[in-house]
C-alpha cells in the first residue's frame, strides 16, 4: 500500500477554545489538568485584581491567590449552575479576602511583628515614585475594622454598585450603606491627618492648576 | 461602576484621589506573574492539596466522624487487597512521589508485572499506587509502558493537559511542555485520550499513533509506520526522520526486514529490550562488543540489566569501560558493575566497583547512590570505621541525600 493510501484521521477542533462551562466545571470536579488550567488563565487576572487592589501593595496577593484556587478546585463540585462559574470564583475569592483581612487584623492586635504593623514588603507593581504613598494609603486602610475594610476596597477600588455587594457579601443594601459611610469617613479623616498623603494630593492638585 | 445617583457616602479629594492611584497602580497581573503562579498552583496540586477547607465546626463533625468510623474503616483497610510496589535500580518502592531523572534509561518495574521505561531526562511522577495500577505524571520526555492486561487494571499518565488511560496495552507517550506537543504510539491495547482538544476521549487502537500539537490546535491519528505529519515544526523533536538507523553487520542485514529498523536507543525508550537483545544475538554478541558504538553497547547493557541477563550485562559494561574508558558512560559502568555484583551478593566487588566509580566521577550523576550504598556495605561487612568515614563523608556532601539518615544513625551509634 502507498504510503497516500494509509488512512490519516484529522480532527479538526473548533477555531476558538472551548467555552462550555459544563465541560469545564465537570473536568475540574474530576480534577483534570487541562481543566484546572484553563480556570487558572480565565480568572487569575480578575481573582489577582480583586486581591492586590484590596490587601494592598504587600506582596501577599500572589499567596492568597494561591488558596483561593485551591478553594475553587476542591469545591467545584458544589457549584449547581455551570454557567455561574465566575460569579463562584468572585464569590470564592471575596471569602478568602475577608478572612485575610480578619487574620491581618488579629496579626496587629495581637503585635505580631514589631511595629504592630506588617513589615514593608516591596511593592514591585507600583511606580517608585507612588509605593511610598500606596504604603501610607493602605496603612491607613489597615486601621479600619475588617468588614468596612472590605467594604471601602469593593466600593472604590473595585467600583461595585452597592447591589452588587449586597450580593456578594449577602448583607443588606442599608448595612453595606451605613457602614460604608463610616468607613469613608474614618479614611477621609486619616488621610487628612498623615502630612504625607495630604502633601501628594497638595502636590497633584498644583500640578493639575498648572 | 458605581454612578453618582446611588452614592451615598462621600470620599474627600484627597481620599478619591489616593483610591484612583491604587486603582491604576495595582492589580495587573503580568504574564510572567500568571504562568509562575500556575507553575506553583501545579506543584501544590501534585503534592495533593485537593483537600477541603474545611471550617471549625465541620473539622469537629469531620474529625467525630473519622473517630467514630475509624475501627471500621481500619478493619476493612486490613482486609483489603495491596497497593502495588514498584522497584527502581533494585529498590523497591510503596511511595509515591517523584523519579529521579536520570542520564540513562531507567525501568520501573511494578509487581503486577508492568514496566516502565522512561528515556533520559524524562521526569515521571507516580501519583498513586492502587492495587489494580498506578498512576502516573509525565512532566516532559518519553515513557514506554508495558501494562499487564488483567481484569481490573487501572492505569492513567497525565501529559500535560492530556490524560492516557489505559486498560492492558504496550505503549509509549512523549510529552514536550515547552512546544506543548503529544505523541502516543501504541502497540497493543487501546487506550483514550482525553484533554482540551476534542470533546470525546480519543480512543486509539494497535497500530495507531497519534501527534496532538496544543498551540497549533492539531489533533493527528495515522498508523504507526507512517512518519509524522508533515506540519511547520516536528513533534517534540523525534520525528521517525531523526531516528537513525541500526548499523547491522552485512549478515544480520540479510535477516532483517525490509522494515526500518530504530537504533537500540530508541528500542530501548520503547521499551523493546527483548528487540534489542534478540538483534544483538542474531548480530553475534562478540562482534556487537568488539565493534558496536558506545550508545549501542549501553542501549545493549540496560536491555540486559532489565531483562536479568546478568552475565550479558557485565560483559556489556565491561567492554563500554574497555573500549570508551575515560567517557561518561564507561565511568556510569563502574556504578552499574556495582549495582549487579551487588545484587548477586558479591559485596567486596561491589563496594570495589564503586570506589572506583567515586574516584573517576566524584560529581557524577551516581555519586549519592555510590557513597551510600558503600556505607552500607561496609555496615553490613563489619567494617564500622570504614563504614563512619563513609558517612561523614555522605553527610558532608549530601546533607539531604536519600542515604543521609541512615549516615546519620550510624555515625550516632556509639
Amino acid at each position: 500500500m502507498s504510503a497516500l493510501a494509509k488512512p490519516v484521521v484529522r480532527l479538526v477542533p473548533p477555531a476558538s477554545p472551548p467555552t462550555d462551562n459544563a465541560r469545564l466545571v465537570r473536568g475540574v470536579v474530576a480534577k483534570e489538568p487541562w481543566a484546572t488550567q484553563q480556570v487558572w488563565e480565565l480568572y487569575a487576572p480578575m481573582v489577582f485584581g480583586l486581591l492586590e487592589r484590596s490587601l494592598g501593595p504587600a506582596g501577599d496577593a500572589e499567596d492568597v491567590m494561591q488558596e483561593v484556587f485551591l478553594r475553587v478546585y476542591s469545591r467545584a463540585h458544589t457549584i449547581n449552575d455551570p454557567n455561574a462559574l465566575r460569579s463562584f470564583v468572585y464569590s470564592v475569592a471575596i471569602r478568602i479576602l475577608k478572612w485575610e483581612l480578619r487574620k491581618r487584623r488579629v496579626r496587629r492586635f495581637l503585635r505580631l511583628s514589631p511595629s504592630g504593623e506588617l513589615p514593608d514588603p516591596p511593592a514591585p507593581a507600583a511606580d517608585p515614585e507612588h509605593r511610598d504613598l500606596l504604603r501610607r494609603f493602605y496603612g491607613v486602610l489597615d486601621r479600619l475594622e475588617s468588614q468596612e475594610r472590605l467594604l471601602f476596597g469593593l466600593r472604590h477600588l473595585e467600583r461595585l454598585t452597592v447591589q452588587e455587594m449586597t450580593e456578594v457579601l449577602g448583607i443588606s443594601a442599608a448595612t453595606v450603606k451605613r457602614r460604608l459611610t463610616v468607613a469613608s469617613a474614618r479614611v477621609a479623616e486619616l488621610v487628612d491627618s498623615d502630612p504625607g498623603l495630604k502633601a501628594y494630593y497638595r502636590q497633584s492638585r498644583g500640578a493639575l492648576a498648572e | 461602576m458605581p454612578n453618582s445617583t446611588e452614592r451615598v457616602e462621600r470620599l474627600s479629594p484627597a481620599t478619591e484621589q489616593l483610591s484612583e492611584l491604587a486603582r491604576t497602580q495595582l492589580g495587573n497581573l503580568s504574564a510572567a506573574q500568571q504562568s509562575a503562579g500556575w507553575r506553583r498552583m501545579q506543584g501544590a496540586l501534585n503534592r495533593g492539596s485537593w483537600r477541603l477547607h474545611l471550617t471549625l465546626p465541620r473539622a469537629l463533625l469531620v474529625t467525630a466522624a473519622i473517630l467514630a468510623l475509624g475501627f471500621g474503616v481500619g478493619r476493612l483497610a486490613l482486609r483489603s487487597s495491596a497497593a502495588l510496589t514498584y522497584e527502581l535500580d533494585g529498590t523497591r518502592s510503596t511511595a509515591s512521589g517523584d523519579v529521579p531523572v536520570s542520564e540513562r534509561t531507567r525501568l520501573l518495574r511494578f509487581s503486577d508485572g508492568s514496566e516502565i521505561s522512561m528515556q533520559p531526562g524524562a521526569k515521571l511522577r507516580v501519583r498513586a499506587l492502587s492495587e489494580h495500577g498506578a498512576h502516573l505524571s509525565l512532566a516532559s520526555g518519553t515513557l514506554a509502558l508495558n501494562v499487564r492486561h488483567l481484569p481490573q487494571a487501572d492505569w492513567s499518565v497525565n501529559a500535560g493537559p492530556f490524560l492516557i488511560q489505559v486498560t492492558g496495552t504496550s505503549f509509549a507517550a512523549e510529552w514536550n511542555p515547552e512546544s506543548a506537543q503529544l505523541r502516543v504510539k501504541l502497540d497493543h491495547g487501546s487506550v483514550e485520550v482525553s484533554g482540551p482538544l476534542s470533546d470525546e476521549a480519543i480512543r486509539l487502537r494497535a497500530g495507531q499513533q497519534l501527534f496532538i500539537r496544543l498551540r497549533e490546535r492539531e489533533v493527528v491519528i495515522r498508523d504507526i509506520d507512517q512518519p509524522a505529519p508533515t506540519v511547520n515544526a516536528p513533534i517534540a523533536g523525534v520525528t521517525p526522520e531523526k531516528i537513525e538507523p541500526a548499523q547491522p553487520t552485512p549478515e544480520a542485514s540479510a535477516k532483517m526486514s525490509s522494515r526500518p529498523q530504530l537504533s537500540w536507543s530508541a528500542q530501548l525508550a520503547a521499551g523493546k529490550f527483548d528487540a534489542i537483545l534478540e538483534d544483538a544475538a542474531s548480530r553475534g554478541i562478540d562482534q556487537v562488543l568488539r565493534t558496536s558504538a558506545s550508545d549501542d553497547v549501553a542501549a545493549l547493557a540496560d536491555a540486559a540489566r532489565f531483562r536479568r541477563q546478568n552475565t550479558l550485562a557485565r560483559r556489556a559494561l565491561l567492554a563500554q569501560r574497555q573500549r570508551f574508558s575515560g567517557s561518561t558512560r564507561a565511568r556510569d559502568a563502574a556504578f552499574l558493575l556495582g549495582r549487579l555484583e551487588e545484587a548477586s551478593g558479591a559485596a567486596t566487588q561491589a563496594a570495589s566497583w564503586y570506589e572506583r566509580y567515586l574516584a573517576e566521577a566524584s560529581g557524577g550523576t551516581y555519586a549519592s547512590e555510590a557513597l551510600g550504598r558503600k556505607m552500607l556495605l561496609m555496615q553490613n561487612a563489619g567494617r564500622r570505621d570504614d563504614s563512619l568515614v563513609a558517612a561523614h563523608e555522605y553527610l558532608r556532601r549530601f546533607p539531604a541525600g536519600s542515604y543521609a539518615q541512615a549516615a546519620r544513625t550510624l555515625s550516632e551509634k556509639p
